[in-house]
């Protein structure tokens, strides 16, 4: 059978979620890992059979390759992408595409040019229980959305820092936002607060440990997002939608719709990466695409976190359909 | 291709898989596939910085390695450092199905009859054994025929020095008209550490300006340590440990001196010949082969007078030391080099593999 190449550009914690799904595929060979921590891209390599590289650009020269996986963190984002979109490879990279807008809309003007294919790994969109709000919302669309990510604060010290991270907003709550569009629709206009308290068990965190969003939709639906990092567990991430005789609650592992018949929780099926590299793979492998999230979709979700981020910091209600 | 190994200390065994990989890619793709040792995981990083696929494999559960080898391999060289070793891979790359491989790094040591019956079983999931010596192939067809035997001549492909060799003598205290007399071997009894000891105040008794570098890991490094001192010839003798520029030490030198028990055909040798560096090697089969039966420099093995005689005759010489290494530069481009071992070796492979009729697609792995 003839396999699909695929090299991994950062070989830490979420490329590992990946990998686990596509050892599981028999269309896919995984050649090539680069890491600027060679250790950690020897580590990748020598489960797979695989060749090991320091930098992406050595990877992109040495190895033959059909896609790249790029699950780099978010400031890292720049040089690897723009080197496999020269090389026209497709390529599948993780949340948050970037912390800088213009960067992000540079490459996706390159991939459209291009006409590559692409991925992004907002893998809430592949939930079933996604799908089935959907339908549910095909009839009754959402008037007001309340989501949330009210979590710990995550241990890679990157995390900690708002130029590093982009912070929680941009981070971990970029999946709510991308969630609200792709069930609400496009978002018109934000207004965002945040706050932040020095935490003792995180030296130096200096992202918002706070914030809130207030969204308009094209579609007149309002509604909000609130962040916090302060706590020392997980708390709740989701998304709830009201419409005409119906409350929805999303999380990333169950569904509950009340139509005032009982509040019936219903938990996710399967597994939702697995379907979002499935469809990448597919893709690549020439079959009409069904990726859920392009670059230049993620790239939409990713202008309303970062319109958060600038509304918090000036005070000001960020107007998006006049961009 | 996946060149395989469970030793745990894969040291010249590793050097020489990694030369393999790399002298056969233009045919052959190949994987180095190393167990989880310390040693084991040593190898596969010089393989991945080298630029070669690597895969790592639990020992004690090759389960899933059988699993990955049915997937993606289309043979299996299983490379024993002893005859004990890599019984387990062969089993499993035959019941993968794959044309299995196995290379001799020794010639055959087994004595114990438990160990040379589990020997002659392992032989039935093995298409091709190489040796890597006459003396070697000998020592095994003696015992079980010619039939699945075959003689691959070890071969190296040389690394070149980097260094200046005055600034690499004065890194390690070697002034410029002393005698620096090399050696490169892991400390253990096999390669006769022991008799070179002994061997040393005799030869500085007639050279005085000799002096003794050993470069090499293994059990028997610390006690060595201590004999040299105690034998108050630390200023005589200097214990490097493992070093990874032995081209520049070599560069260095003034002799390399071998005084191994036995060998399968010593890399260190076909390294410094290579270089153009006088040799002293023991009178055993693989160690004659590399430097040739007319080398005037062989000494018997585990014996100190004889070694500190060849030794004393190599450096007191410097016309016979240089012409002899000048024969044994010209004896290892006709005969080591790395790219006659890959070429005969992917022969050998070629003829273990369907052909490309009976199987258009030939996996790539």
């Amino acid at each position: 059978m003839n396999r699909t190449r695929i090299g991994f550009i950062g070989a830490g914690g979420i490329a590992q979620r990946h990998l686990g799904v596509l050892e599981q595929f028999d269309d896919v060979d995984l050649v090539a890992f680069a890491d600027v921590d060679f250790d950690r891209a020897l580590a990748a390599a020598a489960r797979f059979g695989a060749r090991a590289f320091g930098s992406h650009d050595e990877l992109l020269s040495d190895e033959s390759l059909d896609a790249v996986y790029i699950c780099i963190p978010p400031f890292a984002h720049g040089a690897a992408e723009r080197a496999v979109i020269a090389k026209g490879l497709p390529f599948f990279v993780e949340k948050p595409i970037s912390l800088d807008l213009k960067f992000a809309e540079e490459l996706a003007a390159k991939i459209d040019a291009a006409g590559l294919i692409t991925g992004v790994g907002y893998h809430w969109r592949y939930l079933d229980t996604v799908e089935e709000a959907r339908r549910q919302l095909e009839q009754r669309p959402a008037q007001l959305v309340s989501g949330y990510w009210l979590d710990q604060t995550p241990p890679p010290q990157w995390w900690w820092h708002q130029d590093q991270s982009g912070g929680q907003m941009v981070e971990q709550t970029t999946h709510i936002i991308d969630l609200a569009r792709y069930l609400v629709g496009d978002v018109t206009q934000v207004f965002a607060m945040a706050g932040h308290r020095d935490r003792a068990d995180f030296p130096g965190l200096d992202v918002a440990t706070v914030s809130t969003a207030s969204l308009r939709f094209a579609s007149g639906a309002i509604g909000n997002i609130g962040s916090t990092c302060l706590l020392n567990w997980g708390h709740r991430v989701g998304l709830h939608l009201f419409a005409e005789g119906l409350a929805l609650e999303l999380t990333d592992h169950d569904i509950m719709i009340d139509v005032g018949a009982g509040r019936p929780v219903r938990h996710a099926e399967g597994d939702p990466v697995w379907r979002e590299d499935r469809d990448f793979i597919d893709a690549v492998r020439g079959a009409p695409s069904c990726i859920r999230c392009s670059y230049a979709e993620a790239l939409k979700t990713h202008r309303i976190a970062l319109a958060i981020n600038q509304s918090a910091q000036t005070g000001q209600p960020i107007d998006l359909a006049a961009r | 291709m996946v060149l395989a190994t469970d030793s745990l200390q894969p040291s010249g065994l590793g050097e020489h898989m990694l030369t393999l990989a790399q002298s056969m890619s233009g045919r052959f793709d190949a994987v180095i596939a190393a167990g989880e040792s310390e040693g084991g995981q040593g190898l596969l990083k010089s393989a991945a910085e080298a630029g070669l696929r690597v895969k790592a494999f639990e020992p004690y559960a090759l389960q899933p390695f059988k699993t990955w080898l049915t997937q993606y391999a289309d043979l299996l060289h299983v490379h024993a450092g002893i005859g004990w070793e890599g019984h387990d891979l062969t089993r499993i790359g035959k019941a993968a199905g794959l044309p299995v491989v196995r290379t001799e790094h020794l010639p055959y040591l087994l004595t114990s009859p438990v160990q040379q019956a589990e020997y002659r079983a392992c032989l039935l999931s093995v298409d091709r054994v190489i040796t890597v010596s006459r003396a070697a192939y000998d020592s095994f067809t003696s015992r079980h025929g010619v039939d699945s035997f075959a003689l691959v001549l070890n071969g190296i492909e040389p690394k070149v020095s980097r260094g200046k060799r005055k600034d690499i003598r004065s890194s390690l205290g070697i002034a410029e008209d002393a005698q620096m007399v090399l050696t490169v071997a892991r400390f253990t009894p096999q390669k006769g550490y022991r008799s070179l000891l002994e061997a040393v105040p005799k030869v500085l008794a007639q050279v005085p300006r000799s002096r003794f570098v050993w470069v090499g890991e293994g059990p028997e490094f610390p006690e060595l340590g201590t004999e040299v001192r105690e034998a108050d010839l630390a200023d005589a003798v200097t214990l490097l440990g493992h070093r990874a520029d032995v081209p520049d030490l070599l560069s260095a030198a003034d002799l390399v001196v071998l005084p191994s028990l036995f060998e399968g055909l010593p890399l260190v040798l076909l390294e410094a010949m290579a270089a153009g560096v006088p040799v002293v090697a023991t009178r055993i089969g693989g160690s004659v082969e590399a430097v040739g039966e007319a080398h005037p420099f062989l000494a018997q093995p585990a014996n100190a007078d004889d070694l500190a005689a060849a030794i004393v005759a190599a450096l007191s010489d410097p016309v016979a030391a240089r012409i002899a290494a000048e024969a044994g530069r010209q004896r290892f481009d006709r005969t080591f080099k790395a790219s006659r071992m890959a070429a005969e070796t992917a022969d050998l492979y070629s003829s273990l593999l369907p052909t490309p009729s009976s199987q258009p697609q030939v996996r790539s792995a």
